[in-house]
């Protein structure tokens, strides 16, 4: 079975400005028709410069969580989920954001957000990515972290993809695995934290305590402590934005 | 939801479990170069200068004031008078140590562009070596006149180099200021602005905060800048 934990917290250049956390994370266990049980993990980071980001990012969380749900539902094999299914699902939440805007008279860019999406089996693992942030697996408690995708945008250090670019279907990557055992996927308000820039990897000694948290523990005030975690001195004084995380550990039957 | 972690509506914790105990991987802060490229001919002798001086130690001392810009703002200074002479080479602004500059010379703008432009990219370089995420550079010349050596394939450099999003660039023209001359360095997506008076403090107080904002981890590519409340109204 698989436990998670989620939260998204605001980032004090946000505080300081008055302006809301337009960090977004959703996660859910499917049960599927065929008994297995499937992790469904999205985050979403609206644009800081987009007005309405933040209704972009819960949108991108709650379509993406739904329309992965609806599909692993039927079955947990994920070789069901085609490329182009899954890159569907994007293409439909910009739809969704596009008649949203035209009826509101904004612009879809009003409501910029990236998109990462995690979807793990028993068996298998898949990750799809628009925009920066970041998707980390591992495939035993023995072997190391991996990113699934490098987030580098653009040249410039804020320039990434969004949901809602013109350009979207191109830019979605997405990665394969067998069988993980942990999944965590996090905004790039924690990209410096969890990724070494000079090797283009995931920070080990970033991910081992927070899988390891979330796999000891079974009671209700992990997430408050999650929460307490992001809104701490410590992550403050090394990010100034939004921070998401969504933690998940597969546990044995008959452990904990 | 199928199956969710019972959750409860937990009161205030403040214990952050073993979270805590995550490390942070130890990368350089990413950075953000800014480029004063200020004129420093005889004309600014006086006041001007003095208020410009007073200018760079407000910029300092406004950058200081963030943690996080002091860390990523990166800034060089380029003068034009005597000849196109770098005053200060990239230093982070915590280590930024405010030249007091003197006026004298003619005003050779077009070799400082030359040479502001060639600092910059050989900047990137280095950080592209040395895996350094970056922010968009921005170069910001200061004059009280108009260049008095070839120009004109400075400002060719000014537009090819904006319109590739290389930088942006920022021109501000100082009491008789040929602001002709400057449209023409300038972007034409960035007309010059023309300073209030001799308020070269608002104008660096003004920058700091915008490069602040540059400077900010992640937000978007249409940064929104306060608006400068330091130029002249008038014709």
């Amino acid at each position: 079975m698989w436990r998670y934990v989620d939260g998204f917290a605001v980032g004090t250049s946000h505080l300081e400005t008055q302006s809301p956390c337009q960090d977004r994370c959703a996660c859910s266990v499917v049960s599927s028709a065929d008994g297995g049980q499937v992790l469904v993990a999205v985050v979403s980071d609206g644009a800081g410069s987009a007005p309405r980001s933040e209704e972009g990012a819960a949108l991108v969380c709650e379509r993406l969580a739904t329309a992965a749900g609806e599909a692993v539902r039927a079955s947990s094999d994920l070789d069901a989920l085609s490329d182009e299914l899954v890159r569907s699902w994007f293409l439909d939440v910009r739809e969704t954001l596009r008649a949203r805007a035209r009826e509101a008279g904004n612009d879809v860019r009003d409501y910029a957000a990236t998109a990462l999406l995690a979807i793990a089996s028993d068996h298998q693992a898949l990750c799809a990515q628009l925009g920066d942030g970041g998707i980390v697996v591992r495939r035993a408690q023995d072997e190391p972290f991996e990113l699934a995708v490098w987030p580098g945008g653009g040249e410039y250090a804020n320039e990434t993809f969004f949901v809602t670019d013109d350009g979207a279907p191109e830019r979605i990557e997405l990665r394969r695995y067998d069988r993980v055992v942990d999944v965590v996927a996090f905004s790039d308000g924690l990209q410096n934290l969890a990724l070494e820039w000079s090797s283009r990897s995931a920070f080990g000694p970033f991910f081992g305590p927070l899988v390891a948290t979330v796999r000891a523990r079974a009671d209700a005030n992990v997430r408050a402590e999650l929460l307490a975690y992001l809104n701490s001195e410590a992550i403050n004084r090394r990010t100034d934005d939004d921070k998401s995380l969504a933690i998940a550990c597969r546990i044995e039957a008959g452990a904990a | 939801m199928d199956q969710q972690t019972p959750y409860v509506d937990e009161a205030p914790v403040t214990a952050t479990g073993g979270f805590a105990s995550a490390e942070f991987a130890e990368n350089p802060e990413p950075r953000c170069a800014c480029v004063l490229l200020l004129d420093t001919s005889g004309s600014m002798n006086g006041p001007p200068i003095a208020q410009l001086n007073l200018g760079l130690q407000s910029f300092k001392d406004e950058l200081l004031s963030d943690s996080l810009a002091s860390k990523r703002v990166e800034i060089a200074v380029v003068t034009f008078g005597e000849s196109a002479r770098l005053a200060t080479d990239f230093t982070d602004a915590a280590n930024f140590e405010p030249p007091t500059l003197t006026a004298g010379g003619l005003t050779p703008m077009g070799a400082a562009v030359w040479d502001a432009l060639g600092r910059l990219a050989a900047r990137k370089e280095t950080y592209k070596a040395n895996g350094v995420a970056y922010y968009r550079p921005w170069v910001f010349l200061i004059t009280d006149g108009e260049p008095t050596d070839e120009y004109q394939s400075a400002a060719q450099q000014v537009r090819e180099g904006e319109a590739r999003g290389a930088f942006s660039f920022y021109a501000v023209g100082v009491m008789d200021a040929n602001m002709q001359k400057l449209a023409e360095i300038a972007p034409p997506n960035r007309p010059p602005v023309k300073l209030d008076g001799l308020r070269f403090r608002d104008l660096f107080v003004w920058l700091s905060k915008s490069m602040r904002t540059v400077s900010q981890a992640s937000i978007g590519q249409n940064v929104a800048l306060q608006p400068p409340g330091w130029i002249s109204t008038q014709a």
